[in-house]
């Protein structure tokens, strides 16, 4: 099951153990990079958003958007290397890994959501949609930061 | 020890307090450990206990004064049914030793909590060292001697409050301290004073509260701007209604968020179920169900984080 497997990885960044680094500013880069991710391919999308990037699976993605969100947030995570045990180099392929996972998630249950024809998962959070909306990135960004924090750092 | 009301009372001291720890060297379970910190308020105890992780936590035991800790039916709850304390008399009986129950404690394999000030003093550094902290290094040479130094805690709950204020501290551990052969009284315990307060200064800093204070800024900006937007486009142009739906709910998840980020890891661990629960009931909602299938739901979703926890 996506969305509870792998969502579950998420808190399971706060059962590492790594030295002189608190494991809650962990889960903190992650949640900060994807959602920072999201906002700003939201943002870019709309403000320089010409090319659809996949007009049949999501239609408000486009090139622009993923190209300056994903740009972004990887700065934002580079900035916020503090939060974590990599340096602010190491931060870089850390966030373009999150950016990526929570790209490919966000268009999986995009499809998924498609192919049951609805628009959005629910109507929990105002102007967003249901909580699947907000949290279909972290569900695939999730395991893929924690197993990679987990091989490298601990 | 893990009972729920001692994971609520260390909750809540996280909440109030912070008492975020920072380690000058990885401490590993498993070792006995006599911690001595510099005593400045009632919630010094707590705060070590609560920055230290759950895992290094199990077999610690503070060591409080009878005085206090033993006065009245809330006290006296906390300190031995939440904190399992030794508690120790500061007022001398003739011939008896009150480190004994101390001694005790230790060959028992416990580790302690110590104070060797003996008594909360008035600055944030510590006063002059009791000779407690020299005998019981000597007379259990296989204990370690973990430094801690709690910053700020002198603000939280200055001598004469009975409520601390809601202040960010910190507490920080430094390395075991090492022994060398008779040496005086007076030379340990200097040495020993040395180590807490070397963490006084750098290295303290803690990114978490720090980010989370960044983030709101960033959201009051979102929020100027999208008002800015609401004046300029008019109330009925529907992105930039949208755009400001968004942010109050931004408000929203990043105050739920950061509070249980806060709280520690168990209220994170919970927010994340109910927020798994919520996006799983959204998925079987839009998901066409067969009759016989539906019963399954529940067990697969007490399985994930089951199997979370397990790793």
């Amino acid at each position: 099951m996506v969305c509870i497997y792998g969502l579950s990885y998420a808190p399971a960044l706060l059962m590492l153990r790594i030295p002189g680094h608190s494991s809650a500013a962990l889960l903190l880069f992650l949640l900060v990079v994807v959602q920072a991710s999201d906002v700003f391919q939201y943002v870019f999308g709309k403000l320089f958003g010409r090319t659809k990037l996949a007009p049949r699976v999501s239609p408000s993605k486009t090139v622009e958007g993923l190209l300056g969100g994903g740009a972004s947030a990887i700065v934002i995570g580079m900035a916020l290397h503090g939060l974590t045990p990599f340096t602010w180099w190491q931060a870089a392929p850390m966030a373009l890994a999150i950016v990526v996972g929570g790209f490919v998630g966000g268009l999986v249950l995009s499809a998924v959501k498609r192919s049951l024809g609805a628009k959005d998962w629910g109507t929990m959070l105002a102007g967003h949609g249901g909580m699947l909306d907000r949290m279909d990135s972290v569900c695939f960004a999730a395991p893929l930061f924690f197993h990679l924090t987990r091989y490298f750092y601990t | 020890m893990h009972s729920l009301p001692r994971v609520i009372l260390l909750g809540l001291v996280r909440l109030v307090v912070g008492a975020y720890a920072r380690f000058a060297a990885p401490l590993s379970p498993g070792t006995q450990r006599l911690y001595f910190a510099n005593h400045t308020s009632h919630v010094d105890t707590l705060a070590i206990l609560a920055a230290l992780p759950p895992k290094l936590r199990v077999k610690v035991r503070p060591v409080a004064a009878r005085d206090y800790w033993d006065a009245g039916g809330a006290r006296r709850y906390i300190a031995q049914k939440l904190l399992n304390v030794v508690l120790i008399d500061r007022a001398r009986t003739e011939g008896v030793d009150p480190l004994e129950p101390l001694r005790a404690a230790l060959a028992a394999g416990d580790s302690l909590i110590l104070f060797p000030e003996g008594t909360r003093g008035e600055t944030a550094t510590p006063g002059p060292f009791k000779s407690g902290l020299y005998r019981l290094a000597n007379e259990f040479p296989a204990v370690d001697l973990v430094p801690a130094y709690l910053a700020n805690l002198n603000r939280a709950m200055p001598k004469g409050r009975t409520i601390p204020v809601p202040l960010i501290c910190r507490v920080g551990f430094g390395t075991p301290l090492p022994r060398i052969p008779d040496e005086p009284k007076e030379a340990f315990a200097e040495r020993a004073r040395d180590a807490v307060t070397a963490f006084a200064g750098a290295g303290m800093k803690h990114p978490l509260y720090e980010t989370l204070g960044l983030i709101f800024l960033l959201l009051i900006i979102a929020s100027l701007v999208g008002f800015a937007l609401r004046l300029v486009k008019g109330r009925d142009n529907a992105t930039v209604r949208n755009l400001n739906e968004r942010i109050i709910s931004w408000w929203v998840i990043i105050a739920v968020v950061g509070l249980a980020l806060v709280c520690g890891t168990y209220v994170t661990i919970a927010l994340f179920m109910v927020c798994a629960f919520l996006a799983f009931r959204e998925f079987i909602t839009l998901t066409p169900t067969r009759p016989g299938r539906s019963a399954r739901i529940p067990r697969h979703f007490w399985n994930a984080p089951a199997s979370c926890n397990g790793r």
